[in-house]
């Protein structure tokens, strides 16, 4: 299952993280682990392997323009999925905010929050579905006006 | 990133309906420069919000504001315990529905399971599981999946059960994840919903799907067997998921719902493990579903990957089926594919798959051979750390009796290299290489028994984890190597007792240092043999270092050593006897195990070479290698060019050559026909004579001066002038500052008339050549050892060459036993 998703810049500042059940951490030791990240994934080069390990988990990174998304998962978990799980994530926010940047997600970091929440449930990947993920944003969105 | 100014005009801020405060605040954090001005600023922040939050009448817009302002500042670690309770008051007293999203959200991130408040929310999630608002009944699912815990269960249980059947489906999506959550929590409340989730999957609501496959994930991996009436359902699922009946919007990247496709091909895995009929209807399926996977796309890759997991978990039967129906359909040989391609992504891929198949299927089918090996050996060397790791991984999965060595080999290595830092890989690699030596527990010749001393000193040496646990481990260890000693001497191996007596040594502390380990290690002096008793001398010495002090007994006893037959324990007594008398000096010889890779050895002896220029300064005599003395030095140490006259001497049969000519390093010489005898300038000589001793002597003794037209001296020359090396496996060993002893026996002429060599010394010789020392070019062996039929030539001797056929030695090595019939880990 996911354990953590996470978005750091190139200067290693959290954009986004979220956190699910079974990973006890405190917000110090977060802090710390995510500056540990951004480090480890500035350090890889582009041909090396998207996935790494990170103590107990596993990481799957990528990187779109100054962002990497950071996956941690557990062992048993199919790697490559959770990558593809990444780029369709992107492609949805995408679409929700007409060519995303960071800056995007810097001002919308709630509507980022439920996307995610939309996508992925309990560590476990629920909808990908385009359509369906961003039906109920959109709806409250148009219920808000 | 790029700083936009947080004007009014911006379009971001615009479209953002944010309100003017936390765009500034937000743009203000993002762009500080550094830790201390971010810090500043969030402090602010957070006190400003305090008291703007503390207002009695704000609009719930402005909460909301506030609010999230606060998980930003939560996201970047800092304490927002105040804003807990404000959280929970807007998912109350939301007006509209993102207000009330964004409330749960916020409880969902500060609130965890057995927060306090958390029991506020109850009356809030009830309220709105019972909306007629689908989106409010969402909001309180979503919160639910995060907050959920033993309290709140009977009051929303009901609640939930019902969303079940709710006419919106990504209610009903979202209530099975609770489910979901609820399963590990208290599986038994679920029981009796087992129809209904039964009945869901077979509705086959595509968008409930994801959904409801995760939920039994779970419960077939509790229980597989309850489930195993489900396979026909999936089956159909699968069939109708890879025909395109999906709507077109479940399409990702021209593949079909991928991720619905891994999920049930991971339930069918786990459902057909050990079982010959799920596995028979499961197997086909899922190798269609991997032919019809292989477009090229990243996605399907994923799903490759799943099928390849799920068909290492079938029945045995029904794999060697699919395996052997023909060799171009071999499911499995998208491995190779992988393993070839020189995306680092895919060779991770194709190395875990690997891992996930037992060897013994390599072997069968034959789609495996010496080919993937190299691949495999090759990644080992990857500079790519993830690479490497796996790569360890697969040899483990695939260590058996006649490769282990190798393997612990590569493991150890590892072990040196990998961080301190990184606790628990180095825990893994301890584990399995014990796990590996216990398992195969090998008559370990010397050199594997001294690899497998390094690896434990390795371990006990370098901290792990914390002080306390290394501390355990020494003492332990201690312990264990003084019982070892205490016993009977003459029924331990003579390994054991060695690794007892190096532990002893190295790791004992002198506090515990007692008499009775002093006077067994002394009675063990008189009861080893030579090889054990140099250790034991040397085990003293480490103990008496500690103790700074040295009981007479023990000298007593060492100094019976010193009339010893053995020059080592001869010479390690003697060193123990002085050396025991001065502790300062001790000190600094006796270094403790974490330098021991800062060890070097300087074979030149150089940090001697002053006191070997003040002894010459001094008057003493330098040392004369070898005392054949020569008249004439005026040797014509120029490169000649010209072949040098045919011999036309008969042969003496009695030549001997009585000893091989040293060399001096500064005396190189260009030449390839330097002299080294005296006498000899003319001649070359000889068939076999004497005793031929080495290849290499034999070689020259098939050189005549016919085999070699002048022309080739220059070629070799030429060619060979770039590689300093000679490599000749065979031959005798030396190091690359100096030529090989036998590269210089095709130099010695021997004059047959003028000579009186015997056996019994030198005799000196009135020659018209120079030379003693004399440097020989790789080029002149080179060019006899050519003409030589019985050696290699000389392509296949260049130093480039060497690292395939290292590597090819490597990989079937490692190859050796795969597949066996060793029992799996």
């Amino acid at each position: 299952m996911l354990r953590f998703f996470l978005l750091v810049n190139k200067q290693g500042q959290t954009r986004f993280s979220r956190y699910y059940s079974g990973m006890p951490i405190q917000a110090e030791e977060r802090v710390l682990m995510e500056a540990d990240i951004a480090r480890k994934c500035l350090k890889r080069s582009d041909v090396q392997c998207s996935i790494f390990e990170y103590g107990q988990y596993k990481l799957a990174y990528r990187r779109y323009a100054s962002l990497f998304f950071v996956i941690g998962f557990d062992e048993e978990e199919n790697h490559l999925s959770i990558l593809e799980l990444v780029q369709a994530y992107v492609e949805i926010l995408n679409t929700y905010f007409d060519n995303v940047c960071e800056l995007d997600i810097m001002f919308n970091i709630e509507k980022v929050h439920v996307i995610l929440e939309e996508m992925v449930s309990n560590g476990r990947i629920v909808e990908t579905n385009k359509h369906n993920v961003l039906a109920p944003v959109l709806e409250m969105n148009k219920a808000s006006r | 990133m790029n700083s936009r100014l947080p004007t009014i005009l911006n379009t971001t801020y615009l479209t953002s309906g944010l309100s003017r405060g936390f765009f500034e605040f937000v743009t203000r954090v993002g762009e500080a420069r550094s830790k201390q001005e971010e810090d500043r600023y969030v402090s602010q922040e957070i006190v400003s919000l305090k008291t703007k939050l503390n207002h009695p009448d704000i609009s719930s817009r402005k909460i909301r504001d506030y609010i999230t302002r606060l998980i930003y500042c939560e996201m970047l670690g800092y304490n927002v315990e105040f804003g807990h309770i404000h959280a929970v008051k807007l998912a109350q007293s939301a007006k509209g529905l993102w207000d009330k999203r964004i409330g749960y959200l916020a409880c969902s991130l500060f609130l965890h399971e057995t927060h306090e408040l958390s029991i506020m929310l109850i009356n809030t999630l009830q309220k709105d599981l019972k909306s007629s608002n689908y989106l409010e009944v969402c909001a309180a699912l979503t919160a639910l999946c995060h907050l959920l815990n033993k309290d709140m269960i009977p009051a929303v249980f009901g609640l939930v059960e019902e969303a079940l059947s709710h006419p919106k489906d990504i209610v009903r999506k979202k209530a099975v994840m609770v489910f979901s959550r609820l399963f590990h929590d208290a599986p038994d409340t679920m029981i009796h919903l087992d129809e209904k989730f039964r009945q869901m999957l077979t509705e086959r609501d595509p968008s409930v799907l994801g959904s409801i496959l995760c939920l039994f994930l779970e419960f077939i991996k509790a229980d597989p067997n309850k489930f195993k009436d489900l396979v026909p359902s999936l089956i159909s699922i699968l069939e109708q998921v890879l025909d395109r009946w999906l709507p077109r919007s479940y399409d990702y990247h021209g593949v079909p719902a991928p991720w619905i496709q891994i999920k049930i091909i991971e339930n069918m895995g786990l459902l057909a493990r050990d079982d010959e009929k799920i596995s028979s209807e499961v197997g086909p399926l899922i190798v269609h579903t991997l032919r019809k996977a292989e477009n090229g796309v990243d996605a399907a890759y994923a799903i490759i990957f799943e099928c390849i997991r799920a068909i290492s978990r079938l029945h045995p039967q029904t794999l060697s089926t699919i395996i052997h129906k023909s060799p171009n359909l071999n499911p499995l040989n998208v491995i190779t594919r992988f393993l070839k391609s020189n995306n680092h992504n895919l060779k991770y891929l194709g190395l875990t798959c690997l891992s996930e198949i037992d060897p013994m299927w390599w072997i069968e089918g034959e789609w495996w051979g010496e080919e993937q090996m190299n691949i495999i050996v090759d990644c080992l060397e990857e500079r790519d750390d993830t690479l490497k790791r796996k790569t360890l991984d697969l040899l483990y999965a695939m260590v058996n009796s006649q490769n282990v060595v190798v393997v612990m080999e590569h493991m150890i290595n590892a072990l040196r290299t990998i961080s301190t830092t990184d606790e628990f890989s180095r825990l893994l690699l301890v584990n399995r290489i014990v796990e590996i030596s216990g398992k195969y527990p090998l008559n370990l010749q010397n050199k594997d028994y001294d690899k497998a001393v390094d690896s434990t000193f390795l371990i006990i040496s370098k901290s792990i984890e914390s002080k306390e646990k290394s501390e355990e481990i020494r003492q332990y260890a201690v312990s264990e190597a003084i019982k070892i000693l205490e016993s009977d001497i003459n029924n331990t191996t003579k390994n054991l007792t060695s690794w007892a007596l190096r532990i002893l040594g190295e790791f004992v502390k002198s506090t515990e240092l007692q008499e009775k380990i002093y006077n067994r290690l002394c009675d063990l002096l008189t009861q080893v043999d030579y090889e054990i008793q140099a250790q034991v001398i040397t085990t003293l010495l480490k103990c008496v270092s500690k103790m700074k002090y040295c009981p007479d007994n023990i000298i007593e006893c060492v100094a019976k050593c010193c009339q010893s037959s053995s020059g080592d324990v001869k010479q390690r007594s003697r060193e123990f006897i002085i050396l025991s008398k001065d502790f300062v000096l001790l000190d600094k010889i006796i270094k403790p195990y974490e330098n021991f890779d800062d060890f070097t050895i300087d074979e030149s002896l150089s940090f001697l070479d002053n006191f070997v220029e003040n002894a010459l300064k001094n008057g003493a005599k330098p040392y004369n290698r070898i005392p054949i003395t020569r008249e004439d030095t005026n040797a014509a140490t120029e490169i000649r060019y010209e072949a040098y006259e045919k011999p036309n001497m008969t042969y003496f049969p009695k030549q001997i050559m009585t000893s091989l000519p040293t060399y001096d390093d500064s005396r190189l010489s260009e030449s390839d026909r330097d002299v080294l005898l005296p006498n000899d300038r003319s001649n070359q000589s000889s068939r076999g004579v004497g005793p031929p001793v080495t290849p290499g002597q034999l070689a020259w003794f098939g050189v005549t001066q016919e085999h070699l037209p002048p022309e080739n001296v220059h070629e070799h020359t030429s060619l060979l002038a770039d590689s300093q090396e000679p490599n000749y496996n065979d031959y005798e060993e030396i190091d690359s500052n100096r030529q090989s002893v036998i590269s210089l026996i095709p130099k010695m002429k021997l004059q047959p008339s003028t000579q009186s060599w015997s056996r019994a010394g030198y005799k000196p010789v009135n020659s018209t050549e120079s030379d003693k020392f004399i440097k020989y070019n790789t080029s002149n062996t080179r060019s006899s050892l050519r003409s030589s039929d019985k050696v290699l030539s000389i392509a296949s001797v260049t130093s480039k060459t060497t690292m395939t056929p290292e590597k090819e030695k490597l990989a079937s090595a490692l190859f050796s036993g795969v597949g066996t019939s060793d029992p799996g880990q």
